[in-house]
């Protein structure tokens, strides 16, 4: 993917969040945002998730610009898919139906279909057995692991995730990053806003880092690493190297 | 099994009570008036219950359609819906029944009074069902709003797939109590002359000069009525509280 952002501010209540932040990057498949709380780097996600509407400046993917008035950021928003931090999960259905209803009610999927892509979904992460649980009975990874499924099951390419595995410990951690392994390995685009920089520089072949509303270094992971003296070894559970 | 004990002990000293305070008084009781005016009374019941059906249903719709006006983004609903609330729960119901009778009835020419008696009712209801959804709405995390856009709902879907079926479930218990009130504030109808319950007993104790006995019997009736709701929300309750 091609991404195209110049000029793009945001601020509340008179604070400046992002302050005329340009970013211009080919051939993303993976895309780590990192840097230090409070940066923006949440701002930014959701900005480009279509949740938010910057005071100026623009967004263009793959040479088509993001548009954000209300019905264009709607028919955006159907589009790609979006995982946060925690509690994504609708609490009063089943894994299997909060993965559904997305499906039946916004996209006008019949339901047997929908049903049936669900279920392959399950199965291809191992959720099978959990199906009929609701998010309460479910342990944070395998909620934040179903929330994945369910935004992969609407989304044609993008998917953007929020600190997927900040609210989770390391055991979950690793089974939510197993599963983002995977989907980067194939035909989608990733965005993630991560502090697992071994994860990133395993699994990432971009990299930003954000800090104060700006983009300090951005490119290949491994320079935006070696630039910024970040730590890829050390910090985090999950230093697989494969 | 030991509530049924519990609740027949403290019932056996309630009445254990208002029995002995009725030896110390020179007094027979004549308890069998209710029951020589038994047409009458089960009129009057079936009227109670009418309204209070009635109004029950308009109060739902109109303490929803509040409650989404007070969480709409048009200024001016979310205005009236305030001032609805505020005003309706700030003055008495009694005034309310009067003011709209007589003034807003007369002047729309509604002269039915079991219709205006309902409607009155209703919106008098609605009020505090109207704040019992808001709170509802209110209690359901800005997280699962924002996943529910993410996704690709409208405000409709969101409300209609999300946000709704958990408020429901949580203001189950708020709102059977509100129709338990409903239920007792209907009495007050009988100052505009609707033949409620109330109404009818007023008239057989105006006959006959007993008082404590027919109003105490009408006590039972009510309970007749609202005890099976207020045992309905606790079984709707429990239900819920085992489906999450």
């Amino acid at each position: 993917m091609k991404i195209d952002i110049d000029g793009l501010s945001k601020w509340y209540d008179g604070k400046e969040i992002l302050k005329e932040l340009s970013l211009h990057l080919d051939d993303v498949s993976t895309l780590a945002i990192t840097g230090p709380s409070g940066g923006g780097k949440s701002t930014l996600l959701r900005i480009l998730a279509g949740l938010q509407v910057p005071q100026s400046g623009s967004v263009t993917l793959d040479g088509k610009k993001i548009r954000f008035e209300p019905e264009a950021l709607h028919a955006w928003r159907k589009s790609i898919g979006v995982v946060f931090q925690a509690y994504n999960l609708f609490p009063h259905y089943s894994a299997l139906e909060n993965i559904v209803l997305p499906m039946t009610a916004v996209h006008g999927i019949p339901r047997i279909e929908a049903l049936e892509r669900a279920y392959a979904l399950l199965e291809r992460f191992r959720l099978m057995d959990h199906k009929d649980k609701k998010p309460g009975q479910l342990s944070g990874g395998q909620q934040q692991r179903i929330a994945i499924a369910r935004a992969i099951a609407v989304s044609s390419g993008l998917l953007l995730l929020d600190e997927p595995t900040s609210a989770l410990d390391p055991f979950m951690t690793r089974e939510v990053l197993d599963m983002l392994r995977e989907l980067a390995s194939e035909n989608r685009t990733l965005v993630m806003v991560t502090h697992e920089i071994a994860f990133a520089a395993a699994v990432c072949d971009h990299m930003v880092y954000l800090e104060d509303g700006r983009i300090l270094e951005a490119g290949p992971t491994a320079d935006v690493i070696r630039a910024t003296g970040m730590d890829a070894g050390g910090g985090s559970f999950y230093s697989r190297k494969d | 099994m030991q509530n049924l004990v519990n609740g027949l002990l403290v019932g056996s000293l309630i009445a254990g009570f208002f029995i002995l305070t009725f030896l110390t008084l020179d007094y027979t009781p004549r308890w069998n008036l209710l029951w020589i005016y038994r047409d009458k009374v089960l009129g009057g019941f079936v009227n109670t219950l009418a309204i209070s059906s009635i109004a029950l249903v308009l109060s739902l719709i109109i303490g929803l359609l509040s409650a989404l006006s007070s969480r709409s983004r048009l200024v001016p609903l979310v205005t009236l819906g305030r001032f609805y609330v505020g005003l309706i729960r700030s003055t008495p119901l009694m005034v309310q029944i009067i003011i709209l009778f007589y003034v807003v009835g007369t002047a729309l020419h509604i002269t039915n009074r079991y219709l205006v008696g309902a409607l009155i009712l209703a919106l008098f209801s609605g009020a505090y069902v109207s704040e019992i959804i808001r709170g509802g709405i209110e209690s359901i995390p800005a997280s699962q709003v924002e996943s529910g856009l993410s996704l690709g709902f409208t405000r409709f879907q969101l409300y209609r797939h999300v946000i709704l079926p958990q408020v429901a479930k949580r203001i189950t218990p708020g709102i059977a109590g509100q129709l338990v009130s409903l239920v007792k504030d209907s009495s007050l109808l009988s100052i505009i002359a609707v033949s409620e319950v109330t109404k009818v007993v007023q008239e057989i104790d105006s006959l006959n000069y007993a008082t404590i006995e027919t109003f105490i019997q009408l006590a039972g009736l009510y309970l007749l009525i609202t005890l099976p709701l207020s045992a309905l929300s606790k079984a709707l309750e429990r239900r819920f509280a085992y489906e999450n």
